[in-house]
């Protein structure tokens, strides 16, 4: 029914704060799949960095989902990401280890003083400087594990920090800047 | 047993990650040329490594039979030299003036020897690995001679490497010739057996019969001429009936093959060069 009110719009759709609903994940799926392979697989900004925004993706979900089912949600989300980009099987492994590593990440970066309940990260719910943390954290994760995958080497030692570095400044800045929107009424 | 399956209910997504980050894993290297070359010369260095491990202890542990065999083949070498002697000093017949002139050319040929220390038998397409590469001078296209005459031409060439289309692979195609006469055919490999090859082509006014001698032509540059091939085994109709097809059985053994010699033609690059004049 919500499809069919007068000041239906996009955002309006991605916007449940505290629990979001599985359409609007699924509406972050094609959103951020979308935005990656036709606008941020282009940017090369410098020559090095590359925003990832798919991994808002991987971020967002709840706590409690199943450390299989968020597998498995990383592997289509870089299978299909890698699809478009035609790098079969570059984003997907990268994916799959910060999907595996996510819950230990979110653990370390959660507030303290939060109960042993459910934790959808956002804004709303960590803080700006915990969800930054947060934010770095993953971001560097996934560029460090991308970027070694794509070079297979060490050769270029420099080149391949400067890529890991600019691409999750740029990263986290989009990501930070999404995280603005959604939360924004 | 129930503790398996507790740690299997604790980390069973441990085994998920495993799984998809192999098929990922798969999908880059299979995909992707620049991690799929990575991938295929790292591993393959690591492979022939290990062969070639294995073929040292496997010809340390074989050392008394080697050398019961040596010994036995010296007996039987020194006894034919005897023989030989004797029936050259009765005979007193001296070499022909072209068996002088193929000796003096085959000086001229410089020879690097190598051992095989990969060999597949049996399949359609056998390869075999020299432990020698473009570091002691192998280059593709250079000719490969064991003990018993012809081996096969080298194909690919790494650092310390070599990959070798034996006679018995169904690729291989070398000029070959009868002994003493000028026709000539290219051997063949019909992938049933590894002491087997076929002369095609040999026309049918040629004067063959069991038991001559076959030879390299010397046609291609691959070869110098007079290289033993193998002897006719039988001799057989080709398939339109217009010409010979000869059974050669293979002067070379290749399921015992181990020592061989890599032909380094040298007038190989000014053939090259005159054919590169033409074009030009």
């Amino acid at each position: 029914m919500a499809l069919l009110t007068p000041h239906f719009s996009l955002l309006t759709l991605l916007l449940p704060p505290m629990s979001p609903s599985l359409f609007s994940y699924i509406a972050w799926f094609i959103v951020l799949t979308a935005g990656q392979v036709i606008v941020c697989n282009h940017i090369h900004l410098l020559g090095y960095a590359m925003p990832m925004i798919y991994l808002y993706f991987i971020m967002i979900l709840p706590s409690t989902i199943a450390r299989w089912a968020l597998l498995v949600l990383a592997f289509v989300l870089g299978f299909v990401v890698d699809l478009f980009s035609s790098t079969p099987g570059m984003a997907s492994s990268a994916l799959l280890l910060t999907a595996l590593l996510r819950p230990v990440v979110l653990t370390v970066f959660a507030p303290t003083e939060r109960g042993d309940g459910a934790l959808v990260p956002s804004v709303r719910t960590m803080e700006w400087g915990c969800f930054t943390r947060y934010t770095v954290g993953i971001t560097l994760l996934h560029t460090t594990t991308f970027y070694l995958i794509e070079t297979f080497s060490f050769f270029h030692l420099a080149d391949l920090l400067l890529n890991i570095f600019t691409s999750t400044l740029l990263t986290t800045l989009l990501i930070l800047s999404f995280e603005m929107l959604r939360n924004k009424r | 047993m129930s503790h398996l399956f507790d740690f299997l209910r604790k980390y069973h997504y441990l085994l998920l990650f495993i799984v998809l980050e192999y098929v990922s894993l798969s999908l880059l290297i299979r995909f992707n040329s620049f991690q799929g070359s990575v991938w295929h010369t790292g591993a393959n260095t690591v492979v022939a490594g290990i062969d070639r491990w294995y073929l040292d202890l496997w010809s340390y542990v074989h050392l008394r039979a080697v050398n019961r065999d040596l010994t036995a083949q010296n007996a039987q070498l020194m006894l034919e030299n005897d023989r030989l002697r004797e029936a050259m000093m009765t005979l007193k017949r001296d070499s022909t003036d072209v068996e002088r002139a193929m000796a003096r050319n085959l000086v001229d040929y410089e020879m690097i020897p190598a051992k095989v220390i990969s060999n597949s038998k049996g399949t359609k397409n056998n390869y075999l690995v020299l432990d020698r590469g473009s570091a002691h001078g192998v280059k593709p296209e250079m000719g490969v001679v064991g003990g018993g005459g012809v081996v096969g031409v080298v194909y690919l060439v790494s650092d310390a490497y070599s990959l070798v289309i034996p006679v018995t692979n169904q690729k291989s195609s070398i000029s070959c010739r009868i002994q003493g006469q000028r026709y000539f055919g290219y051997l063949q490999w019909d992938g049933k057996s590894m002491r087997r090859a076929t002369v095609d082509d040999i026309p049918r006014h040629a004067q063959v019969e069991k038991d001559f001698v076959i030879e390299t032509s010397g046609y291609s540059s691959v070869f110098p001429p007079g290289i033993f091939v193998g002897k006719i085994e039988k001799v057989n109709n080709s398939a339109d009936g217009q010409s010979y097809k000869l059974d050669i059985a293979l002067g070379t053994d290749f399921s015992t093959l181990r020592e061989v010699n890599v032909i380094a033609t040298p007038y190989k690059a000014a053939i090259d060069s005159l054919f590169s004049k033409i074009s030009e």
